[in-house]
């Protein structure tokens, strides 16, 4: 018995596995979204909750991967749409490395933003990208179109050369 | 995979690598109480006031109605301060239309 039938069951200990499980990529990829430490804390607690609660309705057509960034990006958007919470205090400074990634991403709009990071840091597939975010094969690709643009800009190249190649 | 894709893979290296806080503890949705006879028999009776309160109030105006006495209020309002005779007898033409529209709505 995975991990998830055992959530759905009401197992104590399987929960607690699950969620360990989890917690860190959700988390790393509620900080690509948000920015911010504890914004990201909030919201990957927000998705695992979320995700424990619907965890009966989860049928298994997509991988427990895609369902959770769905979660993930739905609880994001409803979070960008209330009024903006007070900023909380970084308890730790950050990795540089840590500072460069999200600044580079800190100017793309978030459907983009959420792109970019299952793309080039979780590596899933378009396919995949799609299914989670609810969109088709090519918004996706357009979306990566973009997202490369913008990305090679700030990275100092020369924007001209870019191609969409999932497109050709 | 092209240049420009390592290169946007490796500059977003650090997320992979971002320290992670610890698991939270996080509790399944706790059950509500459940209530005692008072309070249902409190509830009960709000529910019972409620009906009552409702079967003999006596009915609201609909939003139509509502909206056709308030032009006529504004538009009595209006005239009252118009010297002009010719205009005074067109908007009273059309006060006389209004309050016959919503004495013809009371009778629906």
């Amino acid at each position: 018995m995975d991990d998830l039938e055992g959530v759905r069951q009401g197992d104590p200990e399987a929960r607690e596995r699950w969620v360990a499980a989890w917690w860190p990529r959700v988390y790393r990829m509620a900080l690509a979204m948000t920015g911010r430490e504890p914004d990201a804390e909030d919201l990957a607690q927000e998705t695992m909750m979320a995700g424990l609660a619907a965890a009966e309705r989860f049928r298994g057509d997509s991988s427990e991967s895609t369902w959770l960034y769905a979660i993930l990006l739905r609880k994001h958007l409803t979070r960008l749409r209330r009024p903006p919470a007070p900023l909380r205090r970084m308890s730790t400074p950050r990795e540089p490395e840590v500072d460069d990634a999200l600044a580079l991403l800190a100017d793309l709009p978030p459907a983009q933003k959420i792109t970019a990071t299952l793309f080039y840091v979780e590596d899933l597939p378009v396919k995949d990208i799609a299914r989670a975010l609810g969109v088709t094969g090519a918004t996706v690709k357009w979306r990566l179109f973009r997202v490369r643009q913008t990305l090679k800009r700030r990275l100092g190249s020369d924007p001209s050369r870019i191609v969409c190649k999932e497109l050709l | 995979m092209s240049d420009l894709d390592d290169r946007i893979r490796g500059g977003l290296t650090g997320l992979r690598h971002a320290p992670v806080p610890a698991v939270p503890k996080l509790r399944p949705a706790r059950p509500e109480p459940r209530m005692g006879p008072p309070v249902l028999v409190a509830a009960a009776a709000m529910l019972l006031l409620l009906a009552v309160a409702l079967t003999f109030m006596p009915p609201r105006r609909s939003a139509a109605e509502a909206a056709l006495a308030e032009r006529i209020t504004s538009l009595e309002a209006r005239i009252a301060k118009i010297e002009h005779d010719e205009l005074r007898s067109l908007l009273g033409r059309e006060l006389a239309l209004l309050r016959r529209e919503l004495e013809l709505s009371q009778v629906r």
